[in-house]
Parts: structure tokens; C-alpha cells; sequence
């Protein structure tokens, strides 16, 4: 719980769309020819109108499948993408519009497009950086060090970035993006290809930070994990446009109607004794039995009682759990486009 | 000022990473000039005037090693970067720095200028000293050194120009090249411009060509006198005013143009 959250909003995006040209044609040599002389491009909707506002201090988790929209709404909000419609207010700029001002107030990692320069040490890019934002020598040392010392990157970041493993590269990649304290930081895939560890590091590390000094964190991720660490709040992208945007913990609430319970009885049960109205059976094996109860239409109280009517002394364990957030994104992400 | 400093010498720091690419690249110049000598020997031995365009071997040889200093000291591959940064999305880590991307890319590319004048320039002026007798009027440095400076000016902005034709294109590979074979002939880097039919000669004054390569050379070799000086001089500098506007000008077209792929 961050309660400094202040009631001060500092993104506002306002029906903002955004369409590209798109060439379409088939694969083959042959139609490789033949879209030399003829191209048939096709207009696509990558943001359909999307609204947001976020509030100063927030961790926010911007989710949604591959191809949603999610790239296209962080590029447009970190200025390097032109909208086609639409207003954006960050901080008091239009981040296309006055971007090279505005991106001294921002931090951005890309979890798959490096920022560190490649032939050399992360320390030498963390000195550039030191440059280009006109950090002050003796904040930038502090904070410097401090990053440094906190992530475990003592030798890594003499070394040679291209010699770097992704999970020492990302930590470099981590401490670049809040060299100059940024109010605002956009987190691409921050722990893509990390083991649990070095995950771990860097999800402290950002709640800290985000506790501390009241930065702003918008994460994109796949890591539903991520999300559950970090995030209150959660904002869901599909076909071009916003499908959830509230709190992680609503998201159950809201598109998830089931129970999960797990039995495990003390004889050998089978199929027969199983078959109960509303309920599935998602995995079985002799002693154990996995339910999924449909809350629209049955009540967990109807399953117990009959559970206990039809088993009695012979149950030796019920657990009662939400399905997994992975299992309600999965269904979201499934959803069709209205 | 410290935001230039600071790309300055990353760049510098970035060529100076491997140290067997360098090494090579110190004799490249010199095998090439030393080619270019028995070559031109050759060619003389047969010619009973001992002049070819108006010029002594000795002038020749002269010429082709100032070619590849110009060459090296306003030598840009802005064109190769801007290519590479739109077609591969890059471009998005240096659209998020606090630095406009061109100037950005000016300085990088002043950066691995400044190496290169050490590790490249530096040993062709030594050995051409010494074995070529290449000499140059002390008076004429000055003018020389802005010149060069002018030129490498023009070179990067006119090849950004073409470069920039990537955001419409993404890949514009084509584009540079016919400008690069275009422009190193119209330039007088291949042939002195004396070598040249006279209308071309004469038309080139006022194309932006001559200044890349021809200009500088002829500053070193004490070409201009009096009024000329100035008015070489001032050609350059309005072709690089000419050149910043339109580099402008189509970036602001181009950056609405991005589109980079995936992130």
C-alpha cells in the first residue's frame, strides 16, 4: 500500500487513436514479385480511443495479449510515437510535442531494446546519462552507488555490456532509468528472462523506490506476477482499447464466477459419487479431486453439504481458492471485441 | 554543453572498443595510397609531357592523399544509422533521450572524427611528410582547417537529407547508395575536377558537390587567392545553411512518420 498517493493526476489521455498502414500480401517468392508493382495496404486500428488517467505515485500495470495496443499506447505516452487522434497530458507537456524537454522527466526500459551502449561498461552510459540530464556530480554519485550497491551490480557494471547475461544487462538496463529521479517510469518487460532472484531484486528495488521518493511505475508485462507484487491498480488493453481498468483485486469480482476446491477423502472415491449440478471436475486422481464451481449458478454451501451428506467422516481435506489471476486474464484476453 | 560533451565521448569511447579493428584501420589509408602511387607511376611512364589534366605526378599524387584525408576527416555514417535505427525500431531508445536525434548523431559522429584523427588522419600527414614531400603553406592552414570543417558540416547534413528517406521507405539502402557513387565523383574525390569537361567545371561552382571534397583540397594546395578565399568559403557555408534548413524540414515530416517495430 503506497499511502502517499495523492489525488493529483499527472497522466491524462483523452480518446486517443492511433491507425497505421499496413501492407498486406502473401508469402512466396511470387507475390514477393508481385508486390513490387501492386501494394495493397489496409488501415489499422492499433488504439481505438483509449482514456486513462493516472495519479502521481501510483504502480500501474498495463496488461493486455500481443498486438493489443499496450507498445503503441507506452510509445505515444513516452513521445516517440505521433498519435493520429487524440490529447495526451503529462506532467504539463504533450509528450510527441515537446518531447525532447519532456523525456528528462521520464525513465524508460525496454525490456527488449537495450539503452546501454553495447562496446562499452554500464558505468561509462551511467556517466553519459549523468550528461545528457544534467545531473548534478555529487546527487548522481549517490544515487548512483546506492542503485548499484542495492541491485548487487558491483563488477557487472565494469564489464563490457555485451558480455552481460539479460538478467545483469536489465539490472544495468534498471539503474540507467532512474539515474536522474524521473517522476515518471515506463517499464517494458522489466523482468522478461530473469530468474526468481534477480526478479525479486528488481520488484524490492522498484517498490522501494516507488515508496520512497513517490515515483510513478507503469508496468507492462506478461509476468502475471509482476503484477501481484507490485500493482494496486491494473489497466487491461484488448483490440485497441481499455477492457478493465481498476483495482487487481476487483478484476476476480468482475470476470471471474468461480471456486476452485480441492478434496482429498481418505478411501478411494470414484467417478460415480462425483457427478454434482454446476460443477466441473478439473482434476481427478483416486484419493483427490479438483472442483470448479460456477458461482452464477451454484452456491459453495450446496457443494460442501453435499459433499459431507455423500463422504462424511472419509473427507480428509477441502481447500476453497480463487482460480489463478493467469486463469481470469486468459479469459479476458479471450473475450470478443464488442 | 555537457550533453554534447557527454555523446563526444561515448563515441570516442565506442572506437576506441577494439583494438584490432583499429589497428587495421591505421594501414588501410596508407596500402591505398601506396597502390594509388605505383598506379599512377605506370601511367605517367607513358606520357611524354609528363602533365595528365594540368597536373604533375607529384601534384597527383598530392591530390590523392588530401582525397583521403578529406575523406576521413568528414567522413559521416549518419546514413547507415538512420537506415538501421528505422528499419530495426531502434529508433525508439534515442527517441527517449533529452537530445534531438540529428544532433545527437552530429556529435557521435564528431566524436569518432576526433579518434580518427589520430588514429587514421594523423599517420597518412606523417608518412606523406616523409615520403611524398607533400607540403602546405602555413598561411593557407587556417583556411584549410575551416574549409574542412565547413565540408564536414555538408557532408553530414546533405547525407542525413538522403538518410531521412528511410521513414517513408524503411528500407533505403538504394538511395544511398546512388547517392554515395554519385556524389564521391561530382565531389572530385575519384578525379581532380581539372580532369573534368569544362562546362562541368564551370556548372560545379554552384552545385554543392566541390565543397566535400574539391574546396578543402584546393585550400591545402593554395588555389584561391585573395577575393576567392572568401567567396569558396562563403558557398560553403550557404549550402550548409541550405542543407540545415531542408534537414529540418523533413525531419519534422519524418518524426511523424515513426513507426518502429514491436518495442
Amino acid at each position: 500500500m503506497n499511502s502517499k498517493i495523492k489525488n493529483k493526476n499527472i497522466i491524462a489521455v483523452r480518446n486517443l487513436k492511433k491507425e497505421f498502414k499496413e501492407q498486406k500480401r502473401g508469402s512466396g517468392i511470387k507475390e514477393s514479385f508481385k508486390s513490387l508493382f501492386r501494394r495493397n495496404y489496409e488501415l489499422k486500428s492499433a488504439l481505438k480511443g483509449v482514456n486513462l488517467n493516472i495519479k502521481e505515485g501510483e504502480v500501474l500495470g498495463l496488461i493486455g495479449p500481443n498486438g493489443a495496443g499496450k507498445s503503441t499506447l507506452i510509445k505515444i505516452m513516452t513521445g516517440v510515437l505521433h498519435p493520429t487522434s487524440g490529447e495526451t497530458d503529462i506532467l504539463g507537456f504533450t509528450p510527441w510535442k515537446d518531447r525532447v524537454k519532456y523525456v528528462s522527466n521520464i525513465g524508460v526500459v525496454f525490456g527488449q531494446k537495450s539503452q546501454l551502449w553495447w562496446d562499452i561498461p554500464a558505468l561509462d552510459t551511467f556517466e553519459l546519462h549523468r550528461e545528457l540530464y544534467n545531473i548534478p556530480k555529487d546527487e548522481f554519485i549517490k544515487r548512483r552507488d546506492y542503485m548499484i550497491e542495492k541491485l548487487g551490480i558491483q563488477e557487472i557494471v565494469k564489464k563490457q555490456v555485451r558480455q552481460l547475461s539479460l538478467g545483469e544487462r536489465m539490472r544495468c538496463e534498471v539503474v540507467l532509468s532512474l539515474l536522474h529521479n524521473p517522476k515518471i517510469v515506463f517499464l517494458d518487460e522489466p523482468t522478461i528472462g530473469l530468474d526468481i532472484i534477480a526478479k525479486d531484486k528488481i520488484r524490492d528495488f522498484i517498490r522501494e523506490f516507488n515508496e520512497k521518493q513517490n515515483t510513478t511505475f507503469i508496468i507492462t508485462t506478461h509476468d502475471m506476477s509482476d503484477i501481484e507484487e507490485l500493482c494496486e491498480r491494473i489497466v487491461i488493453i484488448n483490440h485497441g482499447g481499455i477492457v478493465y481498468d481498476g483495482l487487481l483485486k476487483e478484476v476476480r469480482n468482475k470476470f471471474a464466477h468461480k471456486k476452485i476446491i480441492d478434496c482429498k477423502f481418505l478411501k478411494k472415491v470414484n467417478g460415480k459419487e462425483l457427478k454434482i449440478k454446476n460443477c466441473n471436475i478439473i482434476a481427478k486422481n483416486e484419493y483427490e479431486v479438483t472442483f470448479e464451481l460456477d458461482t452464477k449458478n451454484s452456491k459453495i454451501p450446496d457443494l460442501i453439504y453435499f459433499l459431507i451428506k455423500t463422504f462424511g467422516e472419509d473427507i480428509d481435506d477441502v481447500d476453497i481458492r480463487d482460480p489463478p489471476i493467469e486463469e481470469i486474464i486468459k479469459l479476458i484476453y479471450g473475450l470478443k471485441e464488442e | 554543453m555537457s550533453k554534447f560533451r557527454g555523446m563526444f565521448k561515448t563515441a570516442a569511447k565506442e572506437n576506441l572498443a577494439y583494438k584490432f579493428d583499429m589497428m587495421l584501420t591505421v594501414i588501410l589509408a596508407p596500402i591505398s595510397i601506396i597502390i594509388f602511387y605505383f598506379l599512377w607511376k605506370a601511367i605517367f611512364l607513358n606520357n611524354a609531357t609528363g602533365i595528365i589534366g594540368g597536373l604533375t605526378f607529384e601534384q597527383i599524387i598530392t591530390y590523392y592523399v588530401l582525397t583521403w584525408l578529406i575523406a576521413i576527416l568528414t567522413w559521416t555514417d549518419i546514413g547507415d544509422i538512420i537506415s538501421y535505427d528505422v528499419k530495426n525500431g531502434n529508433i525508439t531508445k534515442n527517441l527517449i533521450l533529452p537530445i534531438s536525434y540529428l544532433t545527437h548523431c552530429f556529435v557521435y559522429n564528431l566524436g569518432s572524427r576526433f579518434i580518427s584523427l589520430f588514429v587514421e588522419a594523423a599517420p597518412i600527414v606523417i608518412l606523406s611528410f616523409i615520403f611524398f614531400n607533400i607540403q602546405i603553406e602555413l598561411a593557407s592552414l587556417p583556411f584549410f582547417i575551416l574549409s574542412t570543417i565547413l565540408a564536414l558540416l555538408l557532408n553530414f547534413l546533405m547525407t542525413a537529407v538522403f538518410a531521412l528517406s528511410a521513414f517513408w521507405m524503411t528500407n533505403n539502402r538504394g538511395i544511398l547508395k546512388l547517392k554515395r557513387v554519385f556524389v564521391h565523383f561530382l565531389s572530385g574525390a575519384v578525379l581532380p575536377l581539372s580532369f573534368f569537361p569544362l562546362a562541368y567545371q564551370k556548372i560545379s561552382f554552384y552545385l554543392p558537390f566541390q565543397y566535400l571534397e574539391y574546396t578543402p583540397i584546393g585550400f591545402w594546395l593554395g588555389l584561391y587567392e585573395g577575393n576567392q578565399t572568401f567567396i569558396m568559403l562563403g558557398m560553403q557555408v550557404v549550402w550548409v545553411i541550405i542543407f540545415y534548413i531542408l534537414c529540418l524540414l523533413i525531419w519534422r515530416r519524418a518524426i511523424t512518420k515513426a513507426v518502429s517495430v514491436g518495442i
